[in-house]
């Protein structure tokens, strides 16, 4: 940086041009219809048949709404570019990533709230190795296959039955 | 060159002193809300989460809620409009046209307020609390799922002690900026705060209410 530029009075953020009241009129007109949609949705579509569906557009509109205000009313759409690219795409990825957990909520309506069971091979794991301390032991009182039980694993205990 | 010849050439990417070209009060409210969206985008995913998971989610919302639900919508929004309204006095420099427009907003604030805080006690009264959901259907005492009351009253309960403090704020500002205190850019930071709150409602309102309506009672 030369001399000249370090010692440059810090230049002062260019103020806002004027946006007619018009404009934001025009936006807020914009919004309410939005929303009037949003309840004729939630009015109309059936509830049971096409709940997924009726959530995708009705969260579909309240983005459009939210960049809608965003843009216009808080002003996103009058700063620099090197600004909004700043702020906005990382709170929507970090807010996004919270949904990761959210398919989880399918797995309790669906199947309860199970307990993990003891996993298809460590049962094998644990045939096997009683068989083999058998086999050491006492090979006439070996166990008949599919006969032998682990004891459960302290905490592990049976699935508890699906929610109807 | 220097960067003050890259801002005279109005290069946005050009960084140097002031890369957002933002002023500092400006740019500390946006990392709050920032910091706010993320605190709201966790509860409302939460909520849904246990929404989903609950297989019988009660619709409690009855048309007529959902209508009191539009009417506190319709608010919120143009309260937003009349924030605007009040900037562009500011801009002009009509300082009491432009307090007059704050006290317009605060009052619509006031009235979402109201109306939710009925919706609350009807709420009550009905057997709906923050650790309970069981309502009177006759002699019958229903019981459903306790955490609808438990999101219910969260999310609704952050939303309006963010309105109830913005409505403080713009009070205090309104009178503060009538007497003379304050410059448009403190009035534009209470602008960002306030569409803030509408805008998060624009996400409670359809995830709270509209999915749990039912158009039979």
């Amino acid at each position: 940086m030369s001399e000249h530029a370090a010692h440059a009075p810090a230049p002062t953020p260019a103020p806002h041009e004027e946006v007619p009241i018009s404009k934001y009129v025009g936006n807020w007109v914009v919004l309410l219809a939005l929303t009037a949609l949003q309840i004729g949705i939630a009015l109309k579509m059936d509830h049971k048949e096409h709940f997924f569906l009726k959530v995708v557009v009705l969260m579909a509109i309240s983005l459009l709404n939210t960049g809608i205000s965003l843009a216009v009313f808080m002003h996103l759409k009058y700063e620099r570019a090197t600004f909004w690219i700043s702020i906005v795409p990382a709170t929507a990825i970090t807010i996004a990533l919270t949904m990761i957990c959210f398919p989880d909520s399918l797995r309790v309506r669906d199947f309860g709230h199970t307990e993990p069971k003891v996993a298809e091979p460590l049962e094998a794991e644990h045939k096997a190795e009683s068989e083999h301390k058998g086999e050491a032991g006492k090979s006439e009182a070996k166990p008949e296959a599919g006969k032998t039980e682990a004891k459960p694993e302290a905490g592990k205990s049976e699935a508890a039955p699906a929610k109807e | 060159m220097s960067g003050a010849a890259i801002e005279a050439k109005g290069n946005p990417w050009s960084g140097g002193t002031l890369p957002y070209a933002l002023h500092s009060k400006k740019f500390g409210m946006w990392l709050f809300l920032v910091s706010d969206a993320i605190s709201f985008g966790a509860i409302l995913v939460a909520y849904a989460y246990v929404r989903m998971a609950e297989g019988n989610w009660p619709l409690h919302f009855s048309t007529s809620s959902v209508g009191l639900a539009s009417v506190m919508t319709f608010l919120l929004m143009t309260s937003s409009l009349t924030m605007m309204v009040a900037l562009s006095k500011a801009r002009a420099k009509d300082r009491v046209q432009a307090s007059n427009w704050i006290f317009i907003t605060m009052a619509l604030g006031l009235g979402f307020i109201a109306i939710h805080g009925y919706e609350w006690m009807h709420l009550i009264e009905h057997g709906i609390t923050p650790s309970s959901f069981a309502f009177e259907e006759g002699e019958e005492l229903i019981k459903g799922p306790p955490m609808f009351g438990g999101t219910f009253f969260l999310i609704t309960g952050m939303h309006m002690l963010h309105i109830t403090g913005g409505v403080v704020y713009l009070f205090g500002m309104g009178l503060a900026y009538r007497f003379g205190k304050f410059r448009l850019v403190d009035l534009e930071v209470m602008g960002l705060y306030w569409h803030f709150v509408d805008l998060v409602w624009m996400f409670v309102f359809p995830m709270v209410y509209l999915t749990s309506v039912d158009t039979k009672l």
